[in-house]
């Protein structure tokens, strides 16, 4: 009989096996979220875990019907608080800090009924690296996982139960509450200098500002004045358009997926490359119109600021500061280049090696590795596992 | 600028945007319900069952007494069973869970080796299950069980020589419909579905006259009316491959595999409106929610950007997870659905290093750049 059963199941797994679909993926696996982020010394931890996965641990639904009610999951908070307590820790050098929880709600996650429950935790003075420490429903279904996100991005399953909370660029010692204001002027700076393709998109929009179109051909703008306004408005347009963007992003008011943002940064400087070039190449009249460039694809850059601002792991509590300082920041970090950039593009304006090669050739040099990003960003989305 | 590159760059940032609009959308804020009896989840189709009691009480038993084996065994079965039954992979973690304290040991039970290859198959980790059957069989060679998992499981990788090898020792050791089954699985491989069709036809003919309406039957004669209607297909041979289709349904309404096979044979004759019809109940089912949005499109009706916007985000956290099963659905929904065709292709391809069944070959050659 035994034997029979087992092997009326391989009948049964046989088909499964043999699936030109796939059965082991439907509906959903279990899967929950934790966003994590940390401002004025405290740690928050959104959670949202299936609703059917607490159900089952926890039995919620009283009378058995089916249909898990708001009221059956309501009485039993007490009871999820408990779990998360035991199952979610937050270790903090040798102590674990002790949760806080917001009032339980519910949330809809990719068509599966979540329990979304918000967790803060103060961390002390003087510790050492934040650790989060899970341990929820892996023993009573292995393939669970949880998708952290906001701090650090991973996936925490049985063989991968913490993860080290290091907010990029920032001290969790001192806390980013005691980041100075210079640390932030710093930390943008940084980031212009150190992210390519902000520069990069600068540069194709400022290569052609020192040259002008004659009826006899390319020529240098005739005195710094006429380039200097054609940079300043470059400049100035990218400057708005992105700090707009950025205070949008900072406060939460729009939120667009990080992979989509660098991925279209790195396309939008290859658009802006061509349309530069094309735009120059067509009519002198037209390089006026880069500026419109430079702030149509500066509002996309912005999301891409506001990205980085997130990772120094900033609530929206007291972000004013910060923002300002990241913002002006950026904004010195670029007139530094733009400073270096102008006299050595003035002075060498008139040069068959400007025209002909420099400007060409690193207009070129910048789609190429623009191109490169584009395609490495996407293909990142398509391949990496996280 | 000539106003022509001014459209096709804007045409193709738009094209660009709306690429990756279905990603955005998948997160809604969490929100505190009305009122008490607003039903915040569905959690079954209705009140528990006496298997699902029965089910539970045997899970709870076993959590007190995590080392027993026939009960773990047990568990697992049933676990497994259930996942089959409702294309739900949380199943087959449950099933995992009863098998903990065998799970990572190179020499447990024979059984536990059996089921463990079965769950290790249905997460498509196949060089694992293949080794735990290997081990399965090497020290009970007359596993009939065993032997029909690793037939699958050669078949399903596309490897002809250990296919058919596993299926002499099926056709040895097995009732006739499930040896059948087998036999016309790997036919079906190597490309003589012509031939195995009335063998199989008739072994279905002869467990129907044996008149047992047992569930194990059953079961057995919904998987060998599925192949039996896909090798039809396969043959060109349309109302009979619909009959099969229709006779296994009946038996059997909410099998996912069947519901998905048969939409796909509705898909490749054009009647996406019947498709439609057929899956509306099922799109919980990943895979069955990819058919039905194909079927939408189809017919140009119907909220399918909501469908593709969902589809889109359970494929994202799928591949978020880490999940390995999902490949061959997310090629098809590139190169069905997005119009990805690069990103199809490199799926298919990917895809078809894991699994090389008639399914998997056909996408492979559907997103191979045409030559001109």
């Amino acid at each position: 009989m035994m034997r029979n059963f087992v092997f009326l199941l391989f009948v049964l797994s046989a088909g499964l096996g043999l699936s030109g679909f796939e059965a082991a993926r439907a509906h959903s696996a279990s899967t929950a979220w934790l966003h994590t982020s940390v401002s004025n010394r405290v740690a928050q931890v959104d959670v949202q875990m299936p609703l059917r996965d607490l159900d089952d641990v926890l039995g919620l639904d009283a009378d058995n019907d089916g249909l898990l009610t708001w009221g059956e999951l309501r009485r039993r908070s007490k009871d999820v608080e408990r779990l998360l307590r035991g199952g979610l820790r937050l270790v903090a050098g040798p102590e674990v800090l002790s949760w806080e929880f917001a009032g339980l709600q519910v949330a809809e996650r990719l068509d599966t009924p979540c329990a979304a429950l918000r967790l803060t935790a103060a961390i002390p003075d003087g510790t050492g690296p934040l650790v989060l420490e899970y341990d929820l429903l892996f023993d009573r279904d292995p393939l669970h996982r949880c998708l952290v996100g906001g701090m650090v991005t991973t996936v925490l399953s049985p063989d991968q139960r913490r993860v080290e909370l290091r907010p990029v660029g920032a001290d969790l010692a001192t806390g980013p509450a005691r980041m100075s204001l210079g640390t932030f002027v710093r930390e943008g700076m940084h980031h212009i200098w150190t992210g390519y393709d902000h520069l990069a998109f600068l540069l194709v929009l400022l290569l052609p500002a020192v040259l002008l179109r004659t009826p006899e051909g390319w020529r240098g703008v005739p005195d710094l004045k006429g380039a200097l306004g054609a940079v300043l408005k470059v400049v100035t347009a990218f400057t708005l358009a992105h700090s707009l963007t950025l205070g949008l992003a900072a406060f939460d008011v729009v939120r667009l997926p990080p992979r989509w943002v660098e991925a279209t940064i790195a396309a939008s400087i290859v658009v802006a490359a061509v349309l530069a070039w094309t735009e120059s190449r067509s009519s002198a009249a037209a390089v006026r119109r880069s500026w419109m460039t430079a702030f149509g694809f500066g509002l996309i850059h912005g999301f891409g600021f506001a990205g980085v601002l997130g990772e120094l792991g900033l609530g929206r509590e007291g972000l004013a500061g910060p923002l300002f300082g990241f913002n002006l920041g950026v904004e010195l970090g670029q007139l530094v280049c733009v400073a270096v950039f102008l006299p050595v593009a003035f002075l060498m304006r008139g040069t068959w090696v400007y025209r002909r090669l420099a400007w060409p050739a690193g207009t070129m040099i910048v789609v190429l590795a623009a191109g490169g990003w584009f395609v490495e960003r996407t293909f990142d989305m398509a391949f990496m596992p996280f | 600028m000539k106003p022509w590159s001014d459209r096709v760059i804007a045409v193709l940032f738009l094209v660009w945007m709306g690429h990756w609009m279905p990603a955005t959308s998948q997160a809604k804020s969490p929100y505190t319900p009305a009122d008490d009896s607003v039903v915040v989840a569905r959690l079954r189709p209705g009140v528990l069952d006496p298997a699902e009691r029965q089910f539970r009480s045997a899970r709870s038993a076993l959590m007190a007494d995590p080392g027993n084996l026939n009960l773990a065994l047990e568990v697992a079965r049933q676990a497994i069973r259930r996942g089959r039954a409702d294309a739900d992979p949380r199943m087959l973690g449950v099933a995992q869970a009863a098998l903990g304290p065998w799970w990572r040991e190179s020499v447990p039970p024979v059984e536990v080796l059996v089921l463990r290859a079965t769950i290790r198959q249905s997460l498509h980790d196949f060089a694992a299950a293949i080794a735990d059957l290997d081990a399965a069989v090497a020290r009970d060679p007359r596993h009939a069980a065993a032997w029909v998992t690793k037939a699958v499981v050669h078949v399903v990788r596309g490897e002809r020589v250990e296919a058919r090898q596993a299926a002499s020792h099926v056709v040895m050791l097995s009732d006739p419909l499930t040896a059948s089954v087998v036999v016309a699985l790997v036919a079906r491989l190597e490309g003589r579905s012509a031939k195995a069709i009335p063998q199989l036809t008739r072994a279905l003919e002869r467990a129907a006259a044996s008149g047992r309406s047992r569930e194990d039957l059953r079961e057995t004669v919904v998987w060998a009316g599925t192949v039996l209607a896909e090798m039809l297909a396969d043959e060109k041979q349309g109302t009979a491959a619909e009959a099969q289709f229709r006779k296994a349904l009946e038996l059997a309404p909410r099998d996912p595999y069947l519901l998905g096979a048969f939409a796909d044979f509705l898909l490749d004759q054009g009647r996406a409106r019947e498709v439609i019809a057929l899956l509306e109940d099922h799109r919980r089912v990943d895979g069955l929610l990819l058919r039905f949005v194909e079927a939408q499109r189809a017919v140009r009706e119907g909220s399918e950007a909501s469908a593709l916007a969902e589809l889109h985000g359970r494929m994202e956290a799928a591949r978020e997870r880490g999940d390995r099963v999902h490949l061959r659905e997310e090629a098809r929904f590139h190169l069905r659905l997005t119009g990805d065709l690069a990103r199809a292709r490199r799926l298919a391809e990917e895809n078809w290093e894991v699994q090389k069944e008639p399914a998997d070959a056909r996408l492979l050659a559907e997103t191979k750049p045409r030559n001109p």
